[in-house]
Order: C-alpha cells, then structure tokens, then sequence
C-alpha cells in the first residue's frame, strides 16, 4: 500500500484546515493508499510529521494557506496547493501522487531540524534532540548575523571598536555593537527555544528568563541548556496542574498565573544553581585551553572531534564558546583551531561531490556543492545531511577531517582574532595562505575518506 | 467538549432571507449578535471581512463557513442558517450555498472549543451529514442532528 503524507492549515486554523484533512483521508481511503495529515491549527501542529514517515513516504501534499516548513520535504514528491484544493479536489490531488506526477522538491536533501536521527521514532532520545535542535536552529541565524557583523567590523583594524585605540572607527564600532548584541542573544534565545518546543509560548518566557540569567551569571551554554529543558517541562507540569481549572480563569492562567509561578521558579532555580554550573562550564574551557599549552596536537584532535561531532549542536557550541572567550582574552590561536574545524566538515562533503560524482545522487550533489558557500562561512550546519544519513560512517569522518585542519593549525601557529566569519575574514588572518592550507589538508583527507567508504549510486540517480 | 455545546437554538435560522455575501454575512451577524454572543459587533464583523479578504470560506458542496476568533467574542460559538433558494457566497465551485456555519472563536488560549470545531470541520466535508442538516426543518432536528457527531 502506497504511503502519503499531507499537510494542511489556513490562516485562521480552525475549519479550512480540518476539513482539508478529512477530505484527503477519506480520499486517500478510496484511492486504496494509506494517509497521514499534520494539521497546522489555531491549536498549534497536531498529528505532526516525523522524519522517519517523510523518509518513507511516497509523496506529500501540501494544502496551505500559510507558511510551514517545506524544507524538511526536501528530495520528496510535493504538491503545494491551496488548502480549498485540498478540500475540494482531495481526490484529484491524491491520484496525481500515486500516478507519481508529483515534482520532487529541489534543495538540500534535509534540513537540520528534520534530519533523520538514528534514534528514531519517538524515543526519549530522538525527543531530546529535536528540543535541542529546536534551540539550536533558532540560536543559528543570531550567531551567524552577530558573527560576520563583528568580523566585517574587523576589516578597520581588530581594534577598532576600542575609542582608546588609534585604530578607532565609528562605523566599525556601530557595526560591532550591533554584532556584540546578536552574538549575546545566542545564550537566552537557545534556552528560550528549547523550552518552546517543549513547552510552547509559557515555557519560551521562563526559558528565555533562564537563559538570560545563564548568560549574565556565567553559567553559559550548559545553564542554557539546563534552563531550556528545566523551564519546558516544568510549564508542561504546571499546565497540567491547572487542566482542572473552570474556563473563567483560562485568561487569568495563561497571562497571569503560570508565567508567575514558572519565572519565579526557573529563574530562582537558575540562579541559585549558577555558581556550581558555572564552574563547570568555567573547568571544561580551563581544560581546553590548558591543552593548549601542553600538546597542540591533543588539543587539536579535542576541538576538531567536538567540532564535527554535532555539527553546530551543543558540543560543538562549547569548543567555539570558548574560542570566543579566549579571543576576549586575548588568545587569538585557539580559535583557529575551531573555525578550522567549524569550516572543514561542510567543506569535505563538497569537495567529495566535486570529485567523485557517481557516489552522490543528483539532488544530494546539487546540495553538496552548496557547502562549499557554507563551509566558506563557517557554517557546520551544512553537513548534517550527509552526516544523518549514516551518522556511524560520517560522523568519524568528518571528525578526522576536522582534527587534521586543527592540528595543523594549532602547529602552524595560525591566529584568527574573529569569532566568525570563515573565510571573510581571512585578511585578519596570519598567516592566511597556511591557514587555508591546513583546512584544505583536512578537508580534502576527509573527503577522500568519504569517497573510499562510500557505495556508488545506481546510474538513472546520478 | 461536545460539539452541540457550540450551538444554541437562539443563533440557528432556518429562513435565511438575503442573496448576496454582504446581506448573508448582516443576516447572520445580527443573530449573532441577538444570542448575546458578541462583546463587539462591529469588530466581530471586520474580522469576518477580513478573513473573507484573504479567501472566500464559500467552500462550494453548498457550504460557507465563514469565521473569526477574536476578543470581540465573549462566548464561542457556531450560529448556523439555512437558505432554500440557495444564495452568493463567491464559492469555489462557483455555485450557491445554501448552508452557513457562522463561526465564533474566543481569543483565549482555551483549545476546548477549537478542538470541538475541528471535528465539526471535519463531519461537514462527509455529504450524509450535510444532507441531514438540508432536510432538518427546525432548529430542533438541526440540534439533533449535531448531537449525532
């Protein structure tokens, strides 16, 4: 029996969106195939997709009046309609992607939020990574603004935000300010976030309030992320409490009532916790960045493994947050050492798809040569495809790929004083030729790696 | 909660009198409005407008369900109106309507109702149900006729 998905949602979500679904199960019944339908609702998303169904599906419709995300239908059979399609021409619809007339949708083969894990189903893993990647991806487009801002400030000169300095510019130092804020954001917007997907609107307002005391009491990505989980489920808990409550109070609890008791509770927690917390986070980087002095070997191969392992998740995260705050410091090598390892994985899947092009389907090269941009911005992010499709593989992989860039980069020497930016910044680099090279070293190792491990695709999908 | 809590015998018409979108939308408004579900009358009607503006909910099959959640309602509720000459609703399939679910949706985080008006969203798409409520002859067998989902 021929699998579908659909999704559908109005603006308003409270009648089209429904009446779409029940038209496109009952067709699908009638068609012979078997039909799930997201709704995307005034209640929220309910009957939601999971990655392993998209994986397995023969095709989605989707009948839409507003925006959801599409991006996780990558490299399937859509059809993007109207949701009063949806509900008056169900059948019609439903026909077409059984007939296999449906277009596959272009673009990178999954995205980072829909990127199947291994884990799968709704294991109590899977759950926690997609909370993780909730904050994660919304913290992502922060970090990226903050950081390029910051290492375009840097272009006058790495000192020119400081008025003391000789160096000093007004336009560097506005451009910086700005850099510096969203940078800052990356702490209480990963906690908010990942308490949202946990627990919707009331846990995104104690996880924010959590997360911002994380960032100002120095408990950092480990009190984010505490908070983050801490404040979701604990809102989950005091919705529950309240379920019993008549409807007259619905307005006095929703604005009122539970963020009060939930605030108060994380926030108090956050606080009185921050000080072990933030010794911890303050031993890991104290580690790092005592492993520079002794081996930058061990180092390199420590950053470069934490740097590929998650790809832009929390792991990766501490071995950048402590470059950041090494460079604040003062130390411009450790970060070399990261960024190198920040830009090798994304860099080994395109170079790997340049070389051997009967390993990669049409769509995946299509999107593997998208991560040459990426991966010349420093953004890891764009190997989790490839990674997720076969993680015991890949994974390895890119972490060797990623140690070479920074060891070498440790040896060499090389000082990058910006927190991002990849090759923007490579006229702050010194020296930046070598600095290229190690990277190239790493990333090409890497792909030729991937090229030996991996099968050939059959011919008709190249 | 039950779906026939939605409805009152008080906002369900069986003598739909106008023809066009505007005078069907006023028609149903004001027995809205009569059946004390309204906290702001011209608000609620802006709203409806406003979700017509983005598309018509005349769903054709005889169907309009137009709706707005709003504060400007104080209670949730679905008034229903039935036309036996049929009237312009701009549907879909281009044909007229005869039937009108009228939607009121409270603007409180309370899911309760919206849930009750999913399933009622999605009995209105099967025909055995629609052709139950045109062969209802008073607002008491439509009642019934709800209670039945």
């Amino acid at each position: 029996m021929k699998k579908l998905l659909g999704v559908t949602g109005c603006p308003t979500g409270i009648a089209h969106t429904y009446m779409a679904q029940e038209a496109l199960e009952e067709a699908a019944q009638k068609l012979g195939a078997e039909m799930k339908v997201e709704t995307n609702g005034a209640v929220g998303v309910e009957n939601a997709l999971t990655p392993e169904e998209i994986a397995e599906c023969d095709g989605i419709i989707v009948a839409c009046d507003k925006n959801v995300d599409m991006e996780r239908f990558n490299g399937k059979p859509v059809i993007e309609t109207s949701v009063s399609e949806g509900i008056n021409k169900a059948e019609e619809l439903v026909q077409k992607v059984l007939d296999g007339k449906a277009p596959v949708r272009g673009g990178a083969a999954a995205s980072a939020s829909s990127a199947p894990e291994e884990t799968g189903g709704n294991s109590v893993g899977h759950q926690i990574y997609k909370h993780l990647m909730n904050g994660v991806s919304t913290m992502l487009p922060f970090v990226v603004a903050g950081g390029v801002l910051t290492a375009i400030s840097f272009l006058w000169g790495i000192y020119s935000a400081d008025p003391t300095n000789e160096q000093y510019n007004v336009i560097a130092a506005t451009i910086k300010t700005v850099g510096g804020t969203s940078m800052g954001m990356m702490v209480p917007i990963l906690a908010a976030f990942i308490a949202q997907s946990i627990g919707d609107r009331p846990g995104m307002i104690a996880g924010m309030v959590g997360g911002m005391i994380a960032n100002n009491t120095g408990s950092g990505f480990i009190g984010a992320i505490i908070a983050g989980f801490l404040a979701g489920y604990f809102c989950k808990f005091v919705i529950g409490l309240f379920k019993g409550l008549p409807r007259q109070f619905e307005g006095l609890k929703s604005i009122f009532l539970i963020p009060i008791i939930t605030v108060a509770v994380v926030g108090i927690v956050m606080q009185v916790t921050a000080g072990p917390v933030a010794a911890i986070n303050k031993a890991m980087m104290d580690f790092l960045s005592g492993l520079q002095n002794s081996s930058p070997v061990v180092l390199g191969i420590a950053v470069g493994c934490m740097s590929a392992f998650d790809m832009g998740g929390p792991v990766n995260k501490a071995a950048y947050v402590t470059g950041t705050t090494l460079l604040g410091q003062g130390n411009f090598y450790f970060m070399a050492g990261v960024s190198a390892a920040c830009i090798t994985p994304p860099l080994i899947i395109a170079i790997a798809a340049t070389i051997a092009k009967k390993k990669f389907t049409r769509d995946d090269r299509s999107a593997a040569y998208v991560n040459y941009i990426l991966g010349c911005t420093h953004i890891t992010e764009g190997a989790i495809p490839f990674a997720a499709k076969d993680p015991i593989r890949v994974l390895p992989i890119l972490m060797v790929g990623s140690s070479i860039s920074a060891v070498l980069s440790y040896i060499m020497k090389v000082q990058v004083p910006a927190p991002h930016g990849g090759f923007f910044i490579l006229p702050l680099v010194k020296p930046a030729i070598t600095w290229v090279l190690c990277i190239l070293a790493g990333s090409i190792v890497g792909a030729i790696l991937y090229i030996v491990t991996s099968k050939d695709v059959p011919e008709d999908q190249r | 909660m039950e779906i026939i809590e939605l409805f009152d015998e008080s906002t369900i018409t069986l003598d739909l009198q106008g023809e066009t979108k505007d005078e069907i939308i006023a028609e149903m408004v004001d027995l809205m409005d009569k059946g004390g579900v309204l906290a702001d009358k011209k608000e609620y009607t802006e709203e409806i407008y406003a979700r017509e503006a983005q598309s018509t909910t005349g769903l054709g099959f005889d169907i309009a369900i137009p709706h707005a959640k709003t504060a400007a309602v104080k209670t949730p509720r679905v008034a229903f109106g039935k036309s036996s000459k049929g009237f312009d609703f701009q549907s879909e399939d281009g044909q007229k309507a005869h039937l009108i679910f009228m939607i009121a949706a409270t603007d409180t985080d309370s899911n309760l109702h919206l849930q009750a008006l999913a399933t009622l969203s999605r009995n209105l798409i099967k025909a055995p149900f629609r052709e139950k409520l045109l062969a209802a002859a008073s607002a008491a067998e439509v009642m019934e006729v709800l209670k039945e989902i």
